[in-house]
């Protein structure tokens, strides 16, 4: 090795804990602006949050009446004055139900007609017109027909939720089966596998990912189902809580509403998030539907 | 058809017979598939229509299913009527203005926040935040503010478009090769060069899959306003058809709502490919 002490000034022999010098000095650096970076956006995001609070706060009354926009103690309170009469956890457990079985079975449904339809080419190609018909109906407007079928309780939510899951499901539980690899199919062809091998080691794995990543997106759409149900005809439910209040003219009612509802949604995709993780050694997949 | 690969001077009249004759059943065997899937296509459709007409009854309470000869009379009555064209005329009218007002507020407001990449981030939780809420719980709110008329079906469809629009634009805008931008800069460009010549342009197919997609978003939006409360429009006919126990009116709307659905989502489709025929066709929520 030639001296490089007229480059460095450093004698060869302290060479390499100079290294170790240069790297743990950049290191810090690096840190250290990351520190910085974090820091101004973690202020930066509560100074816009605070900034927007007391905006929101002082404009009601003054800039903007208050039967537009309530100020945010208003609607406090009123989250308050629900959350101790019991009137939201009452509320509440009717939609959560309507949107848990309407998940379960929409989704159920979704995958099990996906199944057929997606290994049977022909099938598919006969049947493919009518679910572009059907799927370009939006469920909303289904709504009014599953209550006129089934009446004003619970069933018609679940129905209506059951739909909501059921086609995204569905058209992303095919697409899963379609997709496959061609070269993946001949290969196990071509080593000799059966039809119930291919399904087995092939088609089935690579449906997986499609399925798991319309289970995630999903759940959020089946409760914008219950909530559309309640919206059109009910007398229980966070829906009809929200349009309750709307009809008394009750602003700060129908925000606590809303927020309640976007609070549900944002811890349901929350509690979804593993579902992602699960498949971090996957390619992510380009998922198809979504309805709110 | 993978005979051509072979050089045709080498073949003789008898192999090029083969080959057409291979060809002609290849052919054959494909048309006759197709006629196949066709006619089984027409052959469920017809099945369903007349088991609905004449069968659904025996299985359950006809009031509860009506069948398509009296859905097909409502629709016929309501365009003699002219009530069908009018209702239709107002939700297309309040959806279209949504839809628009949607897809602009979007692209602008996108375009402002790719400006900054430090404003993007400082904002990204709560931009988060509303686009998790549940647009349509909004419904009940619009309605209390602006009444029975036009505003707030029109507002609701613009939100539920605008979202999609702006979210896919700020996901496009963000997914560009780092190297373009980089080369850019280093070129000089300015930041409303970067913006406009680079940033859009790469995040085109990802703010048309926004656009393409997102007008059925503003028919729900349209009509779930016009079921909470509204005097005119398909959601109305529909409402008011379930509440009079009135099934084939409420199927009737159903299908003029999917059929003016497909009808500007083809419309849409084909405007793209006359103005940008470069574009990818795909579609994606």
């Amino acid at each position: 090795m030639r001296d490089a002490t007229h480059i460095t000034g450093v004698p060869p022999t302290d060479l390499l804990s100079f290294g170790d010098q240069v790297l743990a000095e950049e290191r810090r650096r690096f840190n250290a602006a990351n520190r910085d970076h974090r820091r101004f956006l973690i202020t930066a995001r509560l100074g816009v949050f605070a900034a927007a609070l007391i905006l929101w706060e002082v404009a009601s009354g003054t800039i903007i009446r208050h039967f537009f926009i309530a100020a945010p103690s208003t609607v406090s309170v009123a989250l308050y004055r629900w959350a101790v009469s019991g009137e939201l956890w009452y509320h509440a457990q009717f939609t959560l139900t309507a949107t848990f079985l309407g998940y379960l079975f929409g989704s159920l449904a979704g995958i099990l007609l996906a199944w057929p339809l997606g290994i049977m080419r022909t099938l598919y190609r006969i049947t493919e017109p009518y679910f572009l018909v059907a799927y370009s109906v939006p469920a909303v407007a289904m709504g009014p027909v599953f209550i006129l079928w089934f009446g004003l309780g619970m069933t018609p939510k679940v129905v209506l939720a059951s739909y909501f899951v059921f086609f995204i499901v569905f058209i992303n539980t095919v697409t899963g089966f379609q997709q496959v690899p061609q070269g993946l199919l001949d290969v196990t062809r071509v080593m000799g596998a059966s039809r119930i091998d291919t399904l087995r080691t092939v088609i089935f794995p690579n449906a997986i990912p499609y399925v798991l990543a319309a289970l995630r997106i999903t759940l959020p759409a089946a409760m914008i189902g219950a909530v559309v149900g309640e919206f059109i005809a009910s007398n229980r439910g966070l829906g009809y809580l929200t349009r309750a209040a709307a009809s008394r003219y009750s602003t700060a009612g129908v925000i606590a509403g809303v927020l309640v509802l976007g609070g549900i949604v944002l811890v349901m995709s929350l509690m979804l998030r593993p579902l992602r993780h699960a498949l971090r050694w996957q390619d992510a997949v380009e998922v198809k539907g979504g309805a709110d | 058809m993978s005979a051509i690969a072979t050089p045709a001077a080498t073949l003789s009249p008898r192999h090029e017979e083969v080959i057409a004759a291979a060809a002609a059943q290849h052919r054959r065997a494909v048309r006759r598939e197709r006629l196949v899937i066709r006619s089984s296509i027409i052959g469920i459709g017809v099945f369903v229509l007349l088991f609905w007409e004449f069968g659904l009854g025996y299985l359950v309470e006809q009031r509860y299913v009506s069948t398509p000869s009296a859905v097909l009379e409502r629709l016929i009555g309501g365009l003699q009527s002219g009530q069908l064209l009018r209702d239709t005329r107002v939700t297309f009218i309040e959806a279209s203005s949504g839809y628009v007002i949607g897809v602009v507020v979007g692209l602008v407001g996108a375009f402002f926040l790719a400006l900054s990449r430090r404003a993007y981030e400082v904002l990204e939780p709560y931009l988060l935040w509303f686009y998790s809420i549940p647009k349509i719980a909004l419904a009940p709110l619009f309605i209390m503010w602006f009444g029975l008329g036009y505003m707030p079906k029109v507002l609701l469809a613009a939100l539920m478009v605008f979202f999609i629009v702006f979210m896919n634009t700020v996901a496009g805008v963000h997914s560009i090769n780092r190297g373009l931008l980089d080369v850019s800069r280093v070129f000089g460009a300015s930041k409303l060069a970067l913006v406009t010549k680079v940033m859009f342009p790469a995040a085109a197919p990802a703010i048309m899959a926004g656009i393409r997609i997102t007008f059925s978003r503003a028919m729900v939006g349209a009509i779930l306003a016009e079921f909470i409360a509204s005097t005119q429009g398909l959601g109305f006919m529909i409402v008011r058809g379930s509440r009079q126990f009135d099934i084939a009116t409420v199927f009737a709307g159903i299908v003029v709502v999917a059929a003016l659905v497909m009808t500007v989502n083809a419309f849409i489709r084909w405007l793209e490919g006359k103005l940008l025929p470069w574009s990818k066709q795909e579609v994606h929520g």
